[in-house]
């Protein structure tokens, strides 16, 4: 990713501003105003490190938790709207066609259809083809039965369904690790925190704030 | 006022103190305590903030309006509400950004008329209750961007102008609730017990005088700061706080900067039982908790699909004809819920100032406490089923937001809606908000109870004193809340007169 010319110009100005940091004291020829402050050691090398880690990450940002499904940079997608609309509608979809309400049928079956393909993105990039064409092959099937208002092959496919989306849950349900997220989500702001809190007190101060 | 003869002070027995535990001392001295957790939290609150403006426009996919109204104002602030007090407070993100601002504040005094806590009820009942939902800004992630960043603004603002967490004390709009439910919890901070300290919400208090350690002390560090530190944000005086204390935040800033290491103590007592040492009760607290049960007992038990009544939900929408009809009935039922508990309370509170002999301004905040378990109980029960029906979808959230990707059922610990009774809809999360409040009734019942033994010192007339509230108690349990729970639930059968 091209980093923009107002994402550098901002990066470049947070150098400078944190300069003094960097260098382990504040004094400045052009700011005789303030004391000299130094910062320890630890303070220094935990902050060096937060600032790395964070021109590294506006360089390259962590990609959203909710990016859109077909983006094929796109991270993992949550998909708890989905899924939760997935398994409603397949219930309320078994039950319409044990009540042969094919009119109702009709419309879970457009709400499943709605929610399908940012699960099926997912199981995608999970490489799970024959979760995939399991789901899809009993969907298919069941709105053909549904369109023909065959009472015994929608009971039969609505249980095929159910059994797909148990396949579905079962595989969702299993932990797909991000390395590089779970670094930026959790390293980085540890290390920010750590920062930060490391230089309070002295610029605290520096500046005669007392915390 | 006519004087009114208090039960004898109780002996003062052997307290557990926290702050004796090694770990936890060295916690409360340490300069990072609680800077690492008000740094955590803001940088929180700015990504949710961000993801408020920026993100998804799925209110439930949302890290800013799922996580503050789904996960920050429902189990985190309740639980540590409910087991450290208002402990929440000292790392509120709002609360740190108006202590920011406070620090290069012009100090000017708030004014006299409104330090109290009508600003803040004020903002709560038109804001949060009443216009949150025909807003929507708790389901519109921007709109809650805008709100939290309006709230933040005001924050900041006052910190500027005024000396003092005025904005936390007077004016957030959850302060004057947080101030009262902390009273139950078992932990609170305070000096060491002297007989000079006074508890119990007696009619005339004497002054609490301070712990002997704290007389020598000239330069109070504990509330008004050292040279590195500053003293208590909240101007409270440790030496004289005694458990009443609804405004400790737990920040141990009193802790670190006093001069005799011991003096204050963070004292486990019982849950609850600070209930009946309320000293200096204010109209603004008693208000606060009937705020509570018109939302707990009353909103909640009537204003919801089969549980409303027939005549709100025909009349509702032609009696507020601007508003939607769900709107509409949603606003009818608050209303209604809330003129009934204010007016069933002060009748309550009359006949209480006739027993008494005192005046109504000085005994209607005294037995509004004694009311406080039932909505504790109901907001356990219904934080419980929450965990059991939406837990899974928590988890989901939290770990995808930090590069899990995974989906788990919001079931986490399976289902439980199977029917408890054949022919009803009662299942165990039926049960989680019907039977807890059950138990919420007893403890309110003696808090009651120990209320009126501390004004009056005869047992007798203590139960005379108690017994109207504790008949009103059951009457708001069983009649306004309980009664349209089993109709919901088709437990007992819906009656013509209300539901047509």
């Amino acid at each position: 990713m091209i980093p923009s010319p107002l994402a550098a110009r901002l990066a470049w100005r947070r150098v400078v501003a944190m300069s003094p940091l960097l260098r382990g004291y504040t004094s400045s020829p052009l700011r005789p105003w303030y004391s000299a402050v130094r910062f320890g050691p630890g303070a220094r090398i935990v902050f060096g490190v937060a600032l790395l880690a964070a021109a590294i990450t506006a360089f390259a940002p962590a990609p959203a938790v909710y990016a859109q499904p077909g983006d094929e940079r796109a991270a993992p997608r949550l998909l708890i709207a989905e899924m939760e609309a997935l398994t409603a509608g397949a219930g309320k979809l078994s039950g319409a066609v044990r009540k042969a309400d094919f009119e109702t049928a009709q419309s879970q079956l457009a709400t499943i259809n709605r929610n399908w393909p940012a699960v099926r993105a997912e199981l995608q990039r999970r490489e799970k083809s024959d979760v995939i064409n399991s789901f899809e092959s009993a969907l298919g099937g069941l709105s053909t039965a549904i369109e023909a208002g065959d009472e015994e092959a929608a009971t039969v496919g609505t249980a095929q369904l159910q059994r797909a989306l148990g396949a579905v849950n079962e595989t969702l349900g299993s932990a797909d690790l991000d390395a590089g997220r779970i670094l930026g989500a959790v390293g980085l702001p540890l290390l920010i925190i750590a920062a930060i809190t490391a230089v309070l007190p002295a610029a605290g101060r520096r500046i005669g704030v007392k915390l | 006022m006519s004087q009114t003869t208090l039960a004898p002070e109780p002996v003062a027995r052997r307290r557990i103190d926290l702050l004796a535990f090694g770990p936890l001392d060295r916690l409360s001295r340490s300069s990072f305590f609680p800077l690492v957790l008000q740094v955590a939290v803001l940088l929180l609150f700015a990504a949710a903030l961000y993801d408020g403006f920026f993100g998804t426009d799925v209110s439930s996919e949302n890290l800013l309006t799922w996580g503050a109204f789904t996960i920050f104002f429902w189990p985190v602030i309740l639980a540590t509400l409910v087991l450290l007090g208002r402990a929440w407070c000292a790392v509120c993100p709002i609360g740190t950004i108006a202590a920011i601002a406070n620090r290069f504040t012009l100090g000017l005094r708030w004014p006299r008329l409104l330090s109290n806590l009508s600003l803040s009820l004020i903002a709560f009942v038109l804001v949060l209750w009443m216009i949150r939902p025909v807003t929507e800004f708790d389901t519109v992630p921007s709109q809650t961007a805008w709100f939290f960043l309006t709230v933040a603004t005001a924050a900041a603002a006052t910190g500027l102008l005024f000396s003092g967490r005025v904005f936390c004390r007077h004016v957030c709009p959850i302060s004057a609730h947080l101030a009262v439910i902390s009273l139950v919890a078992p932990v609170s901070l305070e000096s060491a017990p002297t007989s000079g300290l006074r508890s119990g919400p007696s009619l005339d208090v004497p002054r609490a005088q301070a712990v002997e350690a704290c007389r020598g002390c000239t330069g109070h560090p504990c509330t008004r700061g050292t040279a590195e530190r500053e003293g208590c944000a909240w101007g409270l005086y440790p030496a004289v706080m005694g458990a009443m204390n609804r405004y400790c935040s737990l920040c141990l800033k009193c802790v670190k900067n006093c001069p005799a290491p011991g003096t204050i103590k963070a004292v486990v007592s019982w849950p609850f039982s600070r209930l009946w040492k309320v000293s200096q009760p204010r109209p603004g607290e008693a208000f606060s908790i009937l705020i509570l049960m018109a939302i707990f007992l009353f909103h909640m038990a009537w204003g919801h699909g089969t549980r409303m009544p027939t005549f709100v939900h025909d009349a509702a929408p032609n009696v507020l004809p601007f508003l939607s009809a769900e709107d509409a009935m949603y606003v009818s039922v608050e209303v209604i819920g809330l003129v009934t508990m204010i007016g069933l309370y002060s009748a309550l509170a009359v006949l209480s100032s006739k027993m008494l002999h005192a005046r109504f301004r000085a005994v209607f905040p005294l037995f509004a406490f004694a009311y406080l378990p039932l909505v504790v109980f109901r907001a356990l029960g219904y934080l419980t089923q929450d965990v059991l029906r939406s837990g899974g979808r928590w988890v989901t959230f939290a770990l995808n937001q930090m590069g899990v990707s995974i989906y788990l059922d919001p079931e986490l610990f399976g289902s439980f809606s199977d029917p408890i009774f054949e022919g009803t809809t009662y299942n165990v999360y039926a049960a989680l908000l019907t039977v807890p409040i059950l138990l919420g009734l007893l403890v309110a019942a003696y808090a009651a109870y120990r209320i009126a033994r501390s004004l009056v010192a005869d047992n007798g007339t203590a139960c005379r004193l108690a017994a109207p509230h504790i008949a009103l108690m059951l009457v708001i349990v069983l009649a306004l809340y309980e009664f349209p729970y089993l109709v919901g639930y088709k437990i007992i059968g819906a009656p013509g007169l209300l539901y047509g």
